[in-house]
């Protein structure tokens, strides 16, 4: 079973992102179960969605305690404990930000990626008025960075899925996958 | 004048209620204007009473007796079901006293005339919780006296304006009437059955039990509360045309206060200002409304 | 058709295919999404229900039960305090033997406020006259609904269906879709012997003497006491067309085990998840109890039998009492055979996480005792 945690701030469409994930994971024959974090919804607060896939029935009901796959909208939530639980090194990362982390601690994680999520989507006018919406450009790093979802069934899911601009939300979702690089020791 | 005729009767003779009952008339004479494809719900209170003991029933026509609070609300329900099977037409009527309306009812009573749901309500105002025992409502007038407004303390807020209340959702018919002016009362009910959506009618209904009088002045109270103009009788249209209905010449109101015992402990600086309060109510009515003979 | 949706979009989902005519519901979280669905279908007539937009759960359970008094087929859904707010209503429904079909969406009874899913809102409405359904995965609310409806029109009571909320409510997973003429072909529209109409006239709930109110619980107990058979043969007919059933209680890995785990809703997911780790080698089963009223009594003791203990594990808790399921399982089993004792362990209240590690724990700790305790257990945090 891989179990994934996307986070991103309230606002940001991380619920959607494990959606489109787990519909295109679904399409690839995987079970799925994908859910959002408990509570109250606050616009800019920290926020998880979560993702299970395995080729049995998922009847696990429970938090995600040990996350193989980490997407995190904002590099700076790597700083955040709650965000950051579940994490260990044999957790890889996908994270949203122009160039490599400096000075970062290559051994806290098993493979890390990054892609410019907010360059993707700011060329191509996904944005709210305060932030740039990241999530389907961080869905696409995630499915060429992990391979465990084709590309076709991301744009299927994103133009099944996305309420609004699906032609571009779909190419945002292509160029990250493009331009996902792995960090290199 | 037309005259009642018993072959449109769709309350049975004889029934669980006091000796000169004034909810009784009501029941009797809202059902006949309604007529026979009506159905019914009522909540706790001596309406459910009247309506009688199982395996015996005052009514011939379908009867539910639902929760206090919700007449309004269960009523709404039934005419959504009734319009889905195709029974458009059929009247729903919600019957529920001056507790069940102004006071535990208020909150489904709201919702269902903001909505605008098409049933008919009726509230029969006895002015305190007489099925229990005589115990004070938000209808109760000051200065009387009920079991839980005893000699010592008798009530002494004003009765809660249930009309202005439901006049300001802007619905469309409300009227107020009482068991002493029967035609008035069957013609209203004439009126409301006749238009869509949420109509209410605020009903005085004399009980000689609390309000302590002789069973046999049922009807001269009700003509007496008219009369001084405690209880007017009017129309509100739409929320907005106030409409006043034919009455009796005023008479001062310790007419009316004098001939029912929930009174006794009143002196007479109260009952002034009870004759202030019915003067200022009754000439901000008479200036809205516009008299219109019929 | 395998699609993917979340445990609410498919109680929406069985509602909208069991065809409801009024439809009464106030927003709750996490009930909301439910509430929201249904009147969309509506607006969009995609359902043909009058959708009645109450101002609380009060008047949403009465518009029901008026709505159901005319013939109508009904559907409301609530959660937590919204079913408490109805808890009179309930009453009245199941009194007056109204097929009403509810959805609550378990959610812990406030103070303090809370989000999270226990079972103290539905276990709350225990004596209403109201069955109860609980329900583990999206699948099984959408299959549970039309069946429901069946089930309440035969047994002229209202159903009340329990899903967890968030861990079912929220999540998103496999479904399969039935098609709308299967589901037609299994539930026809209601046919209501009595109803108000004016041409045939009845009184309904009016004042009674003790000695007939009386006879009508006794008959109401009767019929509960039939509702395991009807549920059976629903069942049946059920798996005919959609190959699928839901009897009143499920067993998994029982063979072979001395030890049965004994839980409901999504608990009973966790648990599968464990046995399917650690079971064979720790000897454990799984009990899963889908009916709650009527309770199970005789499936509990048939599939119980021969067990060296019944743990039950609770996501509610009495109050003094201890866990709700535990007592029922404990008075259930009373006097059956050699006696099969009862562990009841309370985890998971406010939704709080009970993982397969918590239920390894318990279980060594189990095995590990000479003795089993008869005090209740609280599973660690």
């Amino acid at each position: 079973m891989v179990e994934i945690r996307i986070s991103g701030r309230g606002g940001q469409g991380a619920v959607l992102a494990s959606q489109i994930l787990a519909a295109a994971l679904f399409e690839n024959g995987l079970q799925v179960q994908s859910f959002p974090s408990f509570g109250a919804e606050r616009r800019g607060a920290p926020v998880s969605a979560f993702l299970r896939a395995d080729p049995e029935e998922i009847t696990l009901r429970c938090g995600i305690l040990h996350a193989d796959w980490i997407v995190l909208f904002e590099a700076d939530l790597l700083d955040n404990p709650v965000i950051m639980a579940g994490a260990t090194p044999s957790t890889s990362v996908v994270l949203n930000m122009p160039r490599p982390p400096e000075k970062f601690d290559r051994s806290r994680f098993q493979r890390i990626f990054f892609v410019d999520a907010s360059g993707i989507a700011e060329r191509l006018r996904l944005r709210t008025t305060s932030f740039s919406i990241v999530n389907t450009a961080m869905v696409g790093a995630f499915a060429c960075a992990s391979g465990l979802v084709d590309m076709g069934s991301i744009a299927r899911a994103v133009q099944a899925l996305v309420p609004v601009k699906r032609e571009e939300n779909a190419r945002a979702a292509e160029e990250a996958c493009e331009q996902v690089r792995e960090m290199v020791a | 004048m037309q005259t009642l005729q018993a072959e449109n009767e769709l309350v049975h003779p004889g029934s669980f209620s006091c000796p000169g009952c004034g909810l009784t008339m009501a029941y009797r004479h809202v059902l006949k204007a309604l007529g026979r494809n009506t159905v019914v719900v009522t909540t706790a209170g001596c309406g459910s009473v009247v309506a009688g003991y199982y395996p015996m029933t005052s009514i011939k026509v379908p009867f539910f007796h639902c929760s206090f609070g919700t007449a309004a609300s269960t009523a709404a329900g039934l005419r959504a079901g009734l319009d889905m099977m195709g029974k458009e037409n059929t009247q729903v009527l919600a019957w529920a006293g001056d507790g069940g309306t102004f006071d535990i009812g208020l909150q489904s009573l709201s919702g269902a005339a903001e909505r605008n749901d098409n049933i008919l309500y009726v509230c029969y105002d006895n002015e305190a919780y007489m099925n229990t025992g005589v115990q004070r409502s938000s209808a109760t007038p000051p200065g009387t006296w009920t079991t839980t407004t005893p000699g010592e303390a008798p009530e002494d807020r004003l009765k809660k304006d249930i009309v202005g209340i439901m006049a300001a959702h802007g619905v469309p018919y409300i009227a107020t009437a009482c068991t002493s002016f029967p035609e008035d009362l069957r013609k209203k009910v004439r009126r409301a059955r006749a238009i869509p959506g949420f109509r209410f009618l605020h009903v005085l209904a004399p009980c000689p039990t609390g309000w302590m009088y002789a069973a046999s002045e049922t009807v001269h109270i009700g003509r007496l509360a008219v009369s001084t103009r405690t209880f007017p009788l009017f129309e509100i249209l739409d929320g907005e045309t106030t409409r006043l209905s034919p009455m009796p010449d005023k008479v001062p109101v310790t007419d009316y206060l004098k001939a029912q015992r929930r009174f006794r402990t009143l002196n007479e600086e109260e009952v002034r200002r009870i004759q202030e309060d019915v003067d200022r109510r009754w000439s901000r009515l008479s200036s809205a409304g516009r008299r219109k003979e019929e | 058709m395998k699609t993917l949706m979340t445990g609410n979009e498919a109680a929406a989902m069985g509602a909208r295919m069991s065809r409801p005519q009024v439809i009464a519901a106030y927003p709750i979280t996490p009930q909301t999404s439910i509430a929201e669905k249904l009147a969309g279908y509506t607006a969009r007539k995609e359902i043909e229900a009058r959708y009645i937009k109450v101002e609380s759960e009060t008047s949403a359970m009465a518009a029901c039960i008026g709505g159901s008094l005319s013939g109508a087929r009904v559907f409301t859904a609530t959660s937590s305090q919204g079913l408490a707010l109805m808890h009179e209503l309930l009453h009245w429904a199941a009194g007056a033997r109204l097929p009403v079909v509810l959805v609550n969406v378990n959610r812990s009874m406030a103070a303090p406020w809370s989000l999270g899913v226990d079972h103290n809102d539905t276990l709350s409405q225990r004596d209403t006259g109201c069955l109860q359904i609980y329900c583990e995965t999206a699948q099984e609310v959408l299959d549970t609904v039309p069946m429901a409806y069946a089930l309440a029109e035969k047994a002229l009571l209202p159903v009340l269906i329990c899903m967890d909320g968030f861990l079912l409510s929220h999540y998103t997973e496999p479904v399969d879709l039935p098609n709308q003429e299967d589901v037609d072909r299994f539930l026809p529209r209601r046919r209501a012997d009595y109803r108000m109409d004016p041409n045939r006239p009845f009184t309904f709930g009016g004042g009674v003497s003790a000695e007939v109110l009386y006879g009508l619980r006794r008959r109401m107990q009767q019929d509960m006491d039939a509702a395991p058979a009807l549920w059976e043969k629903i069942n049946r007919r059920f798996r005919k067309i959609f190959a699928r059933s839901l009897p009143a209680v499920e067993t998994h890995g029982m063979e072979g085990s001395d030890l049965a785990l004994v839980t409901n809703g999504t608990m009973a997911g966790t648990v599968k998840a464990y046995l399917r780790d650690r079971g064979a080698e720790k000897g454990v089963g799984l009990v899963k109890m889908r009916f709650f009223r009527p309770f199970p009594t005789e499936s509990l003791r048939k599939v119980l039998e021969g067990c060296r203990a019944a743990v039950v594990v609770d996501r509610d808790l009495s109050p003094g009492g201890g866990g709700i399921f535990a007592q029922e399982v404990r008075a259930a089993l009373h006097g059956t055979g050699p006696g099969i004792p009862v562990v009841s362990v309370i985890g998971g209240l406010g939704g709080v996480d009970v993982t397969p590690d918590h239920l390894d724990r318990l279980v060594t700790d189990l095995r590990s005792r000479r003795e089993l305790p008869f005090e209740t257990l609280w599973m660690e945090v």
